[in-house]
């Protein structure tokens, strides 16, 4: 039991007209793929959840183990890749969970994700979801590992006039139900994208799914990670890595746009959360966080937004959404002078020189060692680019203002 | 980053120039450096290994996560002594003792950890508290050392009213006088007592328990219970010849004096000092003596310093510093000179089975016997319940040292309406085994109250 008192702020968010009790749910992905799983995740504290992609019971779903390979930098996994599916579960078995869900935990949001091939099983896939109980529908246009649009690696999310398509015929079965399309990052301008399927119906956004990559290739076999008997294919990459262009998109979309968001892609911490909510998410969907460390997360992210919401004076989660969007100006609207200058504390630094090498090789050379073998900027020289604070392992440079 | 991060210590001739603390604790890359480290295991056996109950993978993850306000909450939701706790805690005998990154190279800090938050609170302030109204039936407990602070937070945190009576001037008993402050600064102590005075328990100091404040008047005053957490006050002595000469203090008062607190009897440390001990308090004794200006000072112990009951950490700092060990040697006299200390008369001592350290395992070797110069011996050899004590409460069960006998459940007395915690239960008590029993205890006397 805590003796302290908790921040009171308003974590509730509103989405597609629906109360979520917190701006956290699982994303449609291996954590939602059962009933069980899902179950667990209500326990600790998720808002909502969207129920792995699934399909009619008469569509084949092939998946060569293993699906999953980590990209690695200098030992620490910045990211995961996967050739992974949608679900192996039919549609029968997720209307089993959503009813088992909805009983279960009523104001929990459960949403399906669905993925057809006709017009038909678009639209079947949509009544059932309605029949289930389901509060929302996503729709899958964006898997990257199993798209194949008219026979080529082309994702319906790519072309603005299959998405409309596809979208128009959900929403025409949907009966009212809020319909949510999931978009790729892999197009060239993601608010045409957005635009095409608001225009068919949809009732909010989900940005963004995995993005295309190709994880790494195995040096002795010279095939794709994971390796499959000695080939591999392209994957979805996800975590930490997506964390800038998720916020790139993130903030297009808030710009360009005025459907509500739900962010997909990348995010781990509070910090990560509050970041995308400053770019517009109203959601927070989590997938690869939760593979990595366990669903009992939502509460080291439920503490610290709150705390942080708090701490600027926000009494609801909801005040932060677009917060940051003002600020995200043109390039040619900053201005063209230096603004800062390099600064040293010597009191931590190691005089490993890490600085000094970036600096010569890569900055503006402004960098000498001094009598102690302490660095030292010269401040004419100095362009403050910022470079060496992100090379100190000390922490140990900031940049002040010039 | 795959080995634990180095601890910054004050260099040594400034650490001998006053009693600042000596591990200057993590910066906030450090702390993230070591928190990165850390595995974040299923069922974390650190958490198994914490006495206190702290769920250390969730703090640890907190700094990983950068949410270090919510990772406070975690430390003093089991611990309202957690700063305390993150300095002195025998951290290698518990949670890091458990901690699966041995396998790969070496534990975490953990304590280092749990103290960058502690501290990391103090600067920025801790949140309001969130209590319930203390309706319930009100408490005393006597005593404002560890286990009397922890079970008095917990007993205000469920709801009743709380009484602290001590008998010292001062709030925080051996945590003020029995631990140096090269370990444990008095601010921090102070913080952590005003955690507990802020949560609305209520303080009353220079009440000792004696005559006119027994348990029984206590329960005749109104309080539904009584916890004894008065700790051990008094200090052991050998009964060797000469330990009434001048130049011969107890451990406790030398410690009292560094700490800036009265002695009970005059301290004067001289320059060449030994220290008759073995456990960490002698050490600590004996590192503190050189800050009181002596020039050379030596343990004797029955063991080497490997063999010694006392921490690592404590031991390491007493080399570093210049303190000497006379190992394997059993003092038989205090010799003197016109009634002052002249030096101390040894025997050295071999075990009678290898591998077990203990005083009956000890055997003298003949013709070893030797004489040290000193002109200071001071005797740390542990604490005894306090004499007064037995006589204002003969009516509780006790063992034959004077302490008290307890229910291990509940730490419930042999009278009704009357439990005991902490150092007074006898055996090697640490901080936080104080706390985990005041935590305890005071659980059971919210149960023994109904609720």
């Amino acid at each position: 039991m805590s003796i302290y008192k908790a921040p009171d702020v308003d974590l509730s968010m509103e989405y597609c007209g629906l109360k979520f009790d917190s701006p956290f749910v699982l994303a449609s992905a291996p954590p939602t793929d059962t009933y069980e799983m899902v179950r667990d995740a209500f326990r600790a504290g998720w808002a909502g959840a969207i129920l792995k992609t699934t399909s009619m019971e008469d569509y084949v779903v092939d998946i060569a183990y293993p699906c999953i390979a980590g990209f690695r930098f200098q030992g620490k996994v910045l990211g995961l890749g996967n050739i992974d599916n949608i679900s192996e579960f039919h549609m029968d078995e997720m209307e089993h969970a959503v009813r088992s869900l909805k009983e279960e935990f009523p104001t929990k949001v459960v949403a399906t994700s669905i993925w057809g091939t006709t017009k038909e099983s678009w639209q079947t896939l949509t009544r059932r979801s309605i029949e289930a109980g389901a509060d929302y529908l996503e729709v899958s246009m964006s898997c990257p590992t199993d798209s194949p649009f008219e026979g080529k690696h082309l994702m319906v999310g790519q072309v603005p006039e299959e998405a409309y398509k596809i979208v128009s015929w959900i929403v025409e079965a949907a009966d009212g139900l809020p319909v949510v399309p999931k978009l790729t990052s892999d197009v060239t301008d993601i608010v045409s994208i957005a635009r095409a399927v608001k225009e068919a119906g949809a009732t909010a956004l989900t940005a963004c799914d995995s993005v295309h990559g190709l994880i790494g290739i195995d040096l002795d076999t010279l095939a794709p990670l994971p390796d499959i008997e000695g080939k591999g294919t392209f994957a979805g990459m996800v975590g930490a890595i997506l964390k800038p262009f998720e916020l790139r998109v993130l903030a297009e979309l808030g710009a360009g746009q005025d459907l509500k968001v739900a962010a997909s892609g990348g995010a781990t911490t509070w910090h990560d959360a509050a970041e995308y909510m400053g770019v517009g998410a109203t959601l927070i969907q989590v997938c690869t966080a939760v593979m990595l460390y366990g669903v009992d997360i939502v509460n080291d992210l439920k503490e610290g937004l709150a705390y942080f919401l708090e701490s600027k004076g926000m009494k609801s989660a909801e005040e932060l959404v677009g917060k940051a969007l003002p600020n995200i100006v043109p390039h040619p609207a900053l201005n063209p002078i230096k603004h800062a200058v390099a600064s040293v504390d010597k009191s931590r630094c190691t005089k490993c020189g890490r600085c000094i090498i970036s600096c010569q090789d890569g900055g503006h050379q402004a960098y000498k060692i001094d009598t102690d073998g302490y660095p030292e900027v010269d401040k004419d020289k100095c362009y403050g680019c910022g470079l060496c604070p992100e090379v100190c392992p000390a922490d140990c440079i900031t940049m002040e203002p010039r | 980053m795959s080995v634990a991060m180095k601890a910054t210590l004050l260099p040594v001739p400034e650490r001998l120039k006053g009693f600042d603390e000596v591990d200057q604790g993590f910066n906030l890359t450090q702390a993230t450096l070591e928190a990165n480290r850390c595995l974040l295991c299923d069922n974390a056996p650190c958490t198994e290994g914490c006495p206190a109950g702290i769920d250390v993978r969730g703090f640890i993850r907190k700094i990983r996560f950068g949410e270090y306000r919510g990772g406070v909450r975690l430390l003093r939701e089991e611990n309202i002594l957690a700063g305390t706790c993150g300095r002195v805690c025998p951290t290698e005998e518990l949670c890091e003792e458990a901690c699966r990154s041995r396998a790969l190279t070496n534990p975490i800090r953990i304590g280092a950890l749990q103290r960058f938050l502690t501290d990391w609170e103090m600067e920025v302030g801790r949140r309001p508290f969130d209590l319930p109204p203390a309706t319930l039936k009100p408490v005393a407990v006597v005593g404002a050392g560890p286990a009397g602070l922890a079970a008095a937070a917990k007993l205000r945190e469920v709801g009743h009213p709380v009484t602290i009576f001590e008998k010292r001037g001062y709030a925080g008993g051996t945590l003020v006088s029995g631990i140096p402050r090269f370990k444990l600064p008095r601010d921090v102590v102070e913080y952590e007592v005003n955690l507990v005075r802020d949560m609305g328990v209520e303080f009353k100091l220079n009440a000792p328990a004696d005559e006119s404040l027994t348990p029984r008047s206590l329960l005749n005053q109104g309080f539904g219970a009584v916890l004894l957490a008065v700790g051990l006050q008094e200090a052991y002595t050998l009964g060797l010849e000469g330990e009434d000469l001048e130049g011969v203090h107890t451990g406790i008062d030398v410690l009292r004096v560094a700490n800036g607190l009265e002695p009970d009897q005059e301290v004067k440390i001289g320059k060449n000092v030994i220290v008759i001990g073995g456990g960490s308090a002698s050490v600590n004794v004996a590192c503190d003596a050189l800050r009181l200006g002596a020039k050379t000072v030596i343990v004797t112990a029955i063991g080497t310093p490997a063999e010694m009951d006392a921490f690592e950490e404590d031991k390491q700092q007493s080399l570093e510093e210049g303190v000497q060990f006379a190992s394997r040697m059993r003092p038989v006299r205090i010799l003197g000179e016109n009634g002052h200390v002249t030096g101390l008369e040894g025997v050295r001592t071999e075990w009678k089975v290898p591998g077990k350290y203990t005083p009956d395992n000890m055997v003298d070797v003949p013709g070893s016997r030797l004489v040290m110069p000193a002109d200071t011996v001071i005797i740390a050899i542990g604490y005894r319940p306090d004499t007064a004590l037995s006589r204002c409460i003969p009516e509780l069960e006790t063992m034959a040292n004077g302490c008290l006998l307890v229910d291990p459940e509940t730490g419930r007395t042999s009278q009704e309406g009357v439990f005991a915690a902490g150092d007074i239960l006898g055996g090697r008590h640490t901080v936080v085994q104080s706390v985990s029993e005041g935590k305890a205890t005071a659980l059971a006397i919210h149960e023994y109250l109904g609720k």
